[in-house]
């Protein structure tokens, strides 16, 4: 299934667009990089007063009731900008999971508030380097949460969690307030990303689904979220292809444009294939939300925009020669973020093994 | 340069190179060869590719005798290695895949068993190369089964077999048709009889004895692949120098340039690998990982000219008149053969890098 965008769709990525460059400043984003603890407000501000916090939340709870499709457009268009937050994803992955577990009063509760901005969400499921750990050190009993839940995005600031822990009877999708858990900020190459380590000492929490059908939301969850991050990518990967163009068309050596040699343009018109190809990956699995296929082709667009944003940010910067290697000039700032979102959301390992697992019947 | 027709092998190329003594270059003076280091030999198997040649329709006559030469008795060297060192003698089949087991050398099902003077061998080999042009063929099977030997490397044994008696009285060859010209076999044993005399070195310690000569013909091939690089890579650039498209040379395209350079990079690196590996078993040392890293290196680097190559050539790589097809065809066999990538890189991770073994 592939789609072709709507009116109101194209109007949200011209839009979303538009509202960015006007208000993007390379100097907050290299500013953030070197504190710790910091996001970039003035988009986080931005992204609520757009009402991108409401796009997927249901319209009964004061959300706009749009969906994969939509929010893709505007991660696409906050990857271009590198946005400093990184709410938006996670956001919407607690979202899909009180939506889907249909636990109605906690999504009662809790999505209006993510609709307005007032509460933003992280997920913690990654153990150490296993991204969906069969059976995570962090342990739920009795309605609580206890253990240590390595370097979650956005965990500095965020007030809610969704948490992938061990149970009685198997595996639970649980959601803690973050107001009792400890965070311990990591300071890393990508420091508006708000990573932290969270601990969990008896924090009290909610379950969304337990057993088999938690594994299943989890994946689902994570795959949500990965496509969300894909448009990230390519939205980042787009940006440096256009940067690299635009450079190779004005900056001369021996005497001419150095988008003349062919080791440049053809470098480029790589990048364009790369992006493009992506781009595609990333529609159709944002078109293919809710269906069979959707595990596969949210797989896909993970592993293509991956590959385009690193090799773009690596090409790019290539292009540029010395200077593309500067502080000021900030190609460093995607390098920086195509390297952060390929670990957010699980890795190329762990997609691979996800697609021959789901392409085979069989664990890798 | 002429072209074999499928399923042939050349005899006077072959014939050639041996009475030019190129193939007897690892046997010793004594037993009529010229005694050269191993890296003498890679140099010559390299040159026979880089000449648009194919040296698998006689490398093996240099190899195989690796293992009779340290292992074979006085007598078993005197009765056989003046033969081969002058061609007289074909020792060119080495007898060793069979369809249950590939790489996993050690689940090998082909057995012999000792009756009186003789050992009585059933089985099936397959992948054996150059059966059809060969006097003799050494021979892996298992003589111990596998349950009752003490370590898992011992109950295989060595024996060279004179295939000019087998033939007909127990021994059956069938070919294979390869996609290039390659003669490759496979070989049935059906109550095949052996004098016992037929056994090299002790019994049950054959799987040790190859292992030495499995480094060498790595070598070697490295060796031939780095040749094969070398011939794609002056084709290529011969080519991109003369060939004219939009009034100008197409190597003046960097487009075209570039892949030719960056071949040649990795083609040289891989070839002193090559060299090193040859070196450290000339020096007596174990050239285990260096003979693998050469084979994957040189293998992956011929591949990578051979691909260039075509590219270059554009219609015309196709063309069987420039050899370019031809010698692409030949040049895919060496990730595969004699030894796969896979299991290369698992012998780097486990006995390099100590990560668990993964098979």
């Amino acid at each position: 299934m592939s789609i072709l965008y709507d009116e109101g769709q194209q109007a949200i990525a011209t839009e979303s667009r538009r509202v960015l460059d006007a208000r993007a400043s390379k100097d907050r984003l290299l500013k953030l990089l070197e504190q710790v603890g910091e996001h970039d407000a003035a988009f986080w501000d931005t992204a609520v007063e757009q009402g991108w916090t409401a796009l997927a939340v249901p319209e009964e709870h004061g959300g706009l009731g749009l969906g994969l499709v939509e929010l893709g457009l505007v991660a696409q268009a906050s990857g271009a900008a590198t946005a400093g937050a990184p709410f938006l994803t996670p956001g919407y992955g607690v979202t899909h999971a009180l939506v889907a577990s249909g636990k109605a009063d906690l999504a009662a509760k809790y999505l209006p508030q993510i609709a307005a901005g007032a509460v933003r969400g992280a997920v913690a499921f990654a153990e150490g380097t296993d991204v969906l750990p069969a059976a995570p050190a962090t342990k739920f009993a009795d309605g609580k949460l206890t253990g240590t839940k390595p370097a979650v995005p956005g965990a500095i600031k965020a007030e809610l969690a969704l948490v992938w822990a061990s149970g009685a009877n198997g595996p639970v999708l649980a959601l803690a307030e973050l107001a009792g858990a400890e965070r311990k900020p990591v300071s890393s190459f990508d420091n508006s990303r708000l990573y932290a380590d969270l601990t969990f000492a008896g924090t009290p929490a909610e379950v969304l689904a337990e057993g088999p059908a938690a594994l299943t939301l989890a994946r689902e969850v994570l795959a949500r979220m990965a496509v969300v991050t894909a448009h990230e990518q390519v939205g980042g990967a787009e940006a440096l292809l256009h940067i690299a163009r635009d450079y190779a068309v004005t900056r001369k050596a021996f005497g001419q444009l150095i988008g003349a040699f062919q080791s440049v343009k053809h470098r480029i018109a790589e990048m364009y294939g790369l992006v493009e190809i992506a781009r595609a990956n990333c529609i159709h699995a944002a078109a293919s939300a809710g269906t069979d296929a959707f595990l596969v082709a949210a797989a896909d667009a993970r592993l293509t925009a991956t590959e385009a944003y690193d090799t773009c940010a690596r090409d790019c910067v290539q292009i540029h020669g010395g200077i593309g290697v500067t502080w000021e000039q900030g190609l460093h700032l995607h390098m920086r973020r195509a390297r952060s979102l390929a670990i957010e959301q699980g890795n190329l390992l762990f997609w691979e093994d996800l697609l021959v697992e789901t392409l085979t019947g069989e664990a890798a | 340069m002429r072209r074999t027709a499928p399923g042939t092998i050349r005899g006077e190329f072959v014939d050639a190179l041996t009475k030019a003594g190129f193939l007897a270059a690892l046997i010793p003076g004594d037993y009529g060869g010229s005694g050269l280091k191993l890296d003498a030999a890679a140099v010559i198997m390299e040159e026979i590719q880089a000449a648009g040649c194919n040296g698998a329709s006689a490398h093996a006559q240099m190899y195989i005798m690796n293992t009779l030469l340290k292992y074979g008795s006085e007598e078993q060297k005197r009765a056989y290695l003046p033969g081969i060192a002058d061609g007289s003698l074909r020792l060119q089949a080495f007898g060793v895949s069979e369809p249950t087991s590939g790489t996993d050398t050690l689940s090998l099902r082909t057995v012999a068993v000792r009756d009186g003077d003789e050992y009585v061998v059933n089985g099936q080999k397959i992948w054996t190369s150059r059966a059809e042009h060969s006097d003799l063929m050494l021979l892996l099977a298992r003589t111990t089964p596998r349950e009752q030997v003490e370590k898992k490397t011992e109950g295989l044994s060595i024996f060279l077999v004179d295939m000019r008696k087998a033939v007909g009285s127990g021994m059956t060859i069938k070919p294979i048709r390869t996609m290039m010209n390659h003669s490759t076999t496979e070989v049935f044993f059906d109550d095949l009889r052996i004098p016992a005399a037929s056994l090299i070195g002790e019994e049950g310690k054959g799987f040790r004895y190859i292992l030495s000569g499995m480094n060498a013909e790595r070598i070697l091939i490295a060796a031939e692949c780095i040749g094969d690089a070398k011939w794609f890579i002056d084709k290529a650039s011969d080519y991109a120098k003369e060939r004219k498209v939009f009034g100008r040379p197409i190597g003046q395209n960097q487009g075209v340039q570039f892949p030719i350079a960056r071949c040649y990079a990795q083609m040289r690196a891989a070839e002193l690998m090559v060299h090193h590996a040859a070196q450290v078993y000339d020096s007596g040392g174990n050239p285990g990982a260096e003979a693998n890293m050469a084979k994957m290196l040189a293998s992956e680097a011929s591949w990578a000219a051979a691909d260039m190559c075509v590219q270059t050539f554009g219609g015309f790589g196709f063309a069987e008149e420039y050899d370019v097809e031809r010698k692409f065809r030949e040049a895919r066999l060496y990730t595969v053969a004699p030894i796969s990538t896979n299991l290369i890189l698992s012998y780097l991770a486990e006995h390099v890098l100590g990560l668990p073994r993964s098979y």
